[in-house]
């Protein structure tokens, strides 16, 4: 695909509007923080996973364990880094995977219209009447436990989110000219959906992708925090909070840094979203 | 027009400039720009986008948005500053000093708010109690001249029609007596016949209330029909300030000149001599400038253009800002683009082969909103067109005229196959055409090529414009995606643009620019057939008229056939060798483009002439005005659609008995009860002008 002329100075400038703003400057810097650590994670951490200091259970924060160490003697500071790399891998992923299915769906639907359009939406309809959380448990108690699962659970649930965004987009523009123009110029579905009129959804997808993946961290955390799943050992930060419940009184710490990782994750990436959805308002009319 | 305006200003503008903060420097929107209004005066200001007319007229409301500073300059009100004064002060001034008539009917009113509610709400600010101001309100609607004004005062705005809108926004503007109007294009957007009913409405409130008015337009015949005294804005400075009638006789400005030769004139054909067109792109705001803003587009521009003109008095009350007005005037200089007289390529408009063939074509379509309408079979129909036969041929253009909700656009949609014909036929090159586009194969959607009314919204805005002309080359071209790059070039160079706009994108590009784009995609797959829809009314003045000579030359070259659709009558007898005049789906008229502006007319043809604002203020037009709005398309009136508001409208045989088609002598056709003798007999020709125009008789 051609990169468009005006592409690398509109990266530019959408930066300079995220960074701008305070409160976008701040969620991109935790969103970028966090990624980091999901790359960099094992070569950061100065422990590893499951290394346990027999001698050192219950340790409070201190220069040699920043996040103090838990029941175990493992370092909180190490698993919560660790930690990243899954939890965001995972909702990434999902969320990827979801935002795909959901604007080819969205594609199609809208721009068929029709009974086609009316079944698929009322369909989703009825999926989106379900708690997330409702619909994350059904699933996974019919699916066997496997990282596959919280995949899937996790597109089954955002899809139909997705979908019905992109077709609101596609509605507005599916009767302009130029989808029109493609029609005269012979063009077959494929080139219509996805190089005429996939183009026009992009600020709505980059928003409803960011507030999604965000959401997906909660809800692997959530699940974490049920104990479904993830197995041990990996480091789900729900997990380890629901762990580190019992011994609150022991080892608070052991509980507030991994809760803490979730709330600052969240919110950073929400951040992030907010101000993409400022970019894409202030984008003139014929660049969106 | 007015008893004459007196010699006491009320408005003056000194010496004004505007600018709005844009990529962190300042832009000047309007630049030192001083005009004075006297009382009871009409002063016209004249300019194309961007030229800051409307800045001016925000800024004598104070009405700016905050990103607007005024850098220097004084707005005096009957001797007074209006921008010394704050927000408390100005409210004693809007409403009884000055009111604004703003462009949008649509935006401009609460819609949640009953009509006689919101006028009485205005006038109660004078502090007349709630009795007293509905009475008054009653009264202003009248004066309007709206139908039944209880009625109208328990409406909400969206069950009026524009029109209306429109006309009670003036009954709102006047309700306080102010001393000057100040009104940004108001009947814009509106369909010529009640463009013109507003405009005589205007004349006649002036005319009554001794109003002075500020009345910006883009519209130089609209300016003619209503105006004192015009002058030309044009980015940012005003080029030329004269009464009306010596402004468009005798114009002192290159500029004035190339707008008032852009336009085409009622009964200007193609076929005699093709229009001058100003050359170049409009400036943008960001330019740097130096010198003469016109230079760069002026064709008697000299070294001398290079330092900026100042405002000359050239005559009494005749200012211009040109270096060489008094060549100009003395006509050494011509500032005229050379015309280009035609070898009157007359061909008689049903001879040669034919293109395209339409039999009794009828678009209808179900009005559905919900599941259960899409379900249940009895949804009402919107009845688009309505049996249409036409015959479109090699070479020849076919102008498709009418107002909004005629069905015109559902027509060219229909031909292309973009909505589904339900009844009738249609023939391409002799071959039956497949009602939907699905069921047309490369080969037919090669012939026939559409050139879109919004511009801006016909190319996928993240494409360059080498892709945008590349891929019906290579999907209906018949070119491989290697040997397509050099054909695009040469479609480029065909609608005269340079090569390296082909990296562009649509967004760089001007209005004129973006549609000569839309005609090279159009080109690139050779078409037998070209539908152009309204192709220039969302261009500049300055740039149509090189668009439509741009259009007719391809046409002529490739010897495809043309149909052309657009509102605008002078624009269509110009670039047409048939006219068909369509209304509520039906053809009214069809005749060659010659005789369509002499009569026996159809008499809505005759209210459409006699509706267009001519360009020339002392032009003569028989006044036929036409009642009420065009009926909705679902529920078309019986017999002749056009009875309810036909001017010559016979009796019970016009509402029960569909209109015969009688032929005319010259193969053309106009369906009215009306014998053709009598028609004849009854109508003159709807319109004079005061000066010979080219290529007209």
């Amino acid at each position: 695909m051609r990169v468009s002329p005006g592409g690398r100075r509109r990266v530019r400038q959408a930066l300079v509007i995220l960074f701008h703003q305070r409160a976008s400057a701040i969620g991109t810097s935790i969103t970028l923080v966090f990624v980091m650590a999901a790359l960099f994670g094992p070569l950061l951490a100065p422990y590893g996973l499951n290394q346990q200091f027999a001698s050192a259970t219950f340790q409070p924060p201190s220069p040699a364990h920043w996040f103090g160490t838990d029941e175990l003697g493992r370092d909180v500071f190490s698993r919560v880094l660790l930690g990243a790399r899954d939890i965001l891998a995972f909702a990434g992923l999902g969320t990827l995977l979801a935002v795909i299915l959901g604007a080819t769906v969205g594609l199609f639907s809208g721009y068929t219209g029709g009974l086609v359009d009316e079944i698929i939406m009322r369909a989703f309809d009825g999926l989106l009447s379900l708690p997330a959380m409702l619909l994350a448990l059904l699933l996974l108690a019919s699916l066997a436990t496997s990282d596959l699962s919280v995949i899937i659970v996790l597109v089954v649930v955002y899809t139909p989110i997705v979908a019905r965004v992109v077709r609101s987009v596609v509605l507005s523009v599916k009767d302009l000219a130029y989808v029109r123009a493609a029609q005269l110029q012979g063009e077959g579905l494929g080139w219509i959906l996805y190089r005429a009129i996939l183009p026009a959804t992009y600020p709505a997808l980059a928003v409803e992708g960011a507030l999604r993946f965000s959401y997906a961290i909660f809800l692997i955390a959530s699940l974490g925090f049920l104990g479904i799943g993830f197995q041990p050992p990996s480091a789900n930060w729900g997990m380890m909070v629901s762990d580190a419940r019992q011994l609150a009184t022991a080892a608070p710490w052991a509980l507030y840094f991994p809760a803490a990782a979730i709330a600052v994750v969240v919110v950073g990436v929400n951040l992030l979203a907010d101000g993409l959805k400022r970019i894409a308002q202030t984008l003139p009319e014929s660049q969106r | 027009m007015t008893p004459g305006p007196s010699h006491i200003p009320l408005l003056e503008v000194e010496s004004l400039t505007v600018a709005y903060a844009g990529a962190g420097r300042l832009l000047d929107a309007v630049r030192e720009v001083s005009l004075i209004i006297h009382e009871g005066e009409t002063y016209g200001l004249v300019g194309e986008s961007g030229s800051g007319k409307t800045t001016l007229a925000l800024s004598v409301m104070r009405y700016l948005p905050r990103s607007a500073v005024i850098r220097q300059g004084r707005i005096l009100l009957g001797g007074s500053d209006l921008l010394a004064l704050d927000a408390k002060a100005m409210r004693t001034i809007w409403g009884q000093q000055i009111a604004f008539v703003p462009q949008d009917p649509y935006s401009s009113l609460n819609p949640s708010m009953r009509i006689g509610e919101q006028l009485s709400e205005a006038i109660r600010a004078d502090g007349i109690d709630r009795r007293a101001a509905r009475e008054r309100a009653l009264d202003l609607l009248a004066d309007v001249h709206l139908p039944d004004p209880p009625l109208i005062a328990e409406s909400y705005p969206h069950q009026i029609s524009g029109g209306m809108r429109q006309r009670v926004l003036i009954a709102m503007a006047v309700s306080r007596e102010p001393k000057l109007l100040v009104m940004d294009e108001p009947t814009t957007g509106l369909d010529t016949t009640t463009q013109a009913t507003i405009l005589d409405l205007i004349r006649d409130l002036i005319r009554k209330r001794r109003t002075s008015v500020l009345y910006v337009s883009h519209n130089l015949g609209v300016v003619a029909q209503v105006c004192d005294r015009v002058a030309v804005l044009y980015a940012g400075e005003l080029l030329e300030d004269a009464p009306a009638v010596r402004l468009y006789a005798r114009p002192l400005h290159p500029y004035t000149q190339g707008l008032l030769d852009s336009v085409p004139r009622l009964g200007q054909n193609k076929r005699r001599i093709s229009l001058r067109a100003v050359a170049g792109r409009p400036p943008s705001p960001g330019d740097t400038r130096s010198g003469c803003v016109f230079m760069a587009r002026c064709p008697l521009a000299i070294e001398l253009c290079k330092e900026a003109p100042a405002l000359i008095q050239a005559d009494k009350g005749h200012d211009t800002r040109c270096h060489r007005w008094k060549e100009i005037e003395s006509g050494s200089a011509d500032p005229r683009q050379p015309a280009r007289a035609k070898a009157g390529r007359v061909q008689s408009p049903v001879t040669g082969p034919e293109v395209l063939a339409l039999l009794d074509v009828e678009v209808h379509y179900p009005i559905r909103r919900s599941l259960a309408d899409m379900v249940s079979r009895r949804a009402r129909q919107v009845r688009a067109v309505n049996g249409v036969s036409l015959s479109i041929r090699r070479g020849l253009a076919l102008g498709l005229v009418g107002e909004s909700g005629s069905g015109k656009t559902t027509l060219a949609t229909a031909i292309m196959g973009l909505v589904e014909r339900t009844g009738g036929e249609m023939r391409l090159l002799g071959k039956l055409l497949p009602s939907r586009i699905a069921r047309r194969d490369a080969a037919t959607l090669a012939r026939m090529q559409m050139i879109f009314q919004d511009v801006d919204e016909s190319f996928v805005p993240t494409m360059s414009i080498a892709e945008i002309v590349r891929r019906p080359l290579i999907r209906l071209g018949g070119s491989r995606a290697d040997e397509a790059s050099p054909k695009v070039i040469g479609l480029l160079e065909a609608v005269h643009l340079p090569p390296e706009y082909a990296d562009r994108l649509p967004v760089q590009l001007s209005g004129g620019e973006r549609q000569r784009v839309a005609i090279a995609r159009a080109l690139a797959s050779k078409p037998d057939l070209l539908v152009a829809d309204e192709p220039v009314s969302s261009l500049d003045v300055s740039v149509q008229a090189s668009v439509l000579n741009l259009l007719n030359d391809i046409q002529a070259e490739r010897d495809s056939g043309l149909i052309f659709i657009s509102h605008d009558l002078a624009v269509i007898g110009y670039i047409s060798d048939v006219v068909a005049v369509i209304y509520l789906g039906r053809l009214m008229q069809v005749a060659p483009a010659d005789e369509v502006f002499d009569p026996p007319y159809h008499p809505y043809t005759e209210a459409l002439l006699s509706a267009i604002p001519l360009i020339d203020p002392k032009g003569l037009q028989e006044r036929i005005r036409l009642e009420g709005d065009t009926p909705s398309p679902v529920e078309i009136p019986s017999g002749c659609p056009f009875h309810t508001r036909c001017p010559r409208f016979l009796g019970e045989v016009c509402v029960t008995v569909d209109p015969p088609e009688q032929r005319t002598a010259s193969g053309g056709l106009i369906r009215c009860h009306i014998p053709l003798d009598a028609l004849q007999e009854a109508q003159r020709r709807v319109f004079h002008f005061s000066f010979p125009v080219e290529g007209s008789d």
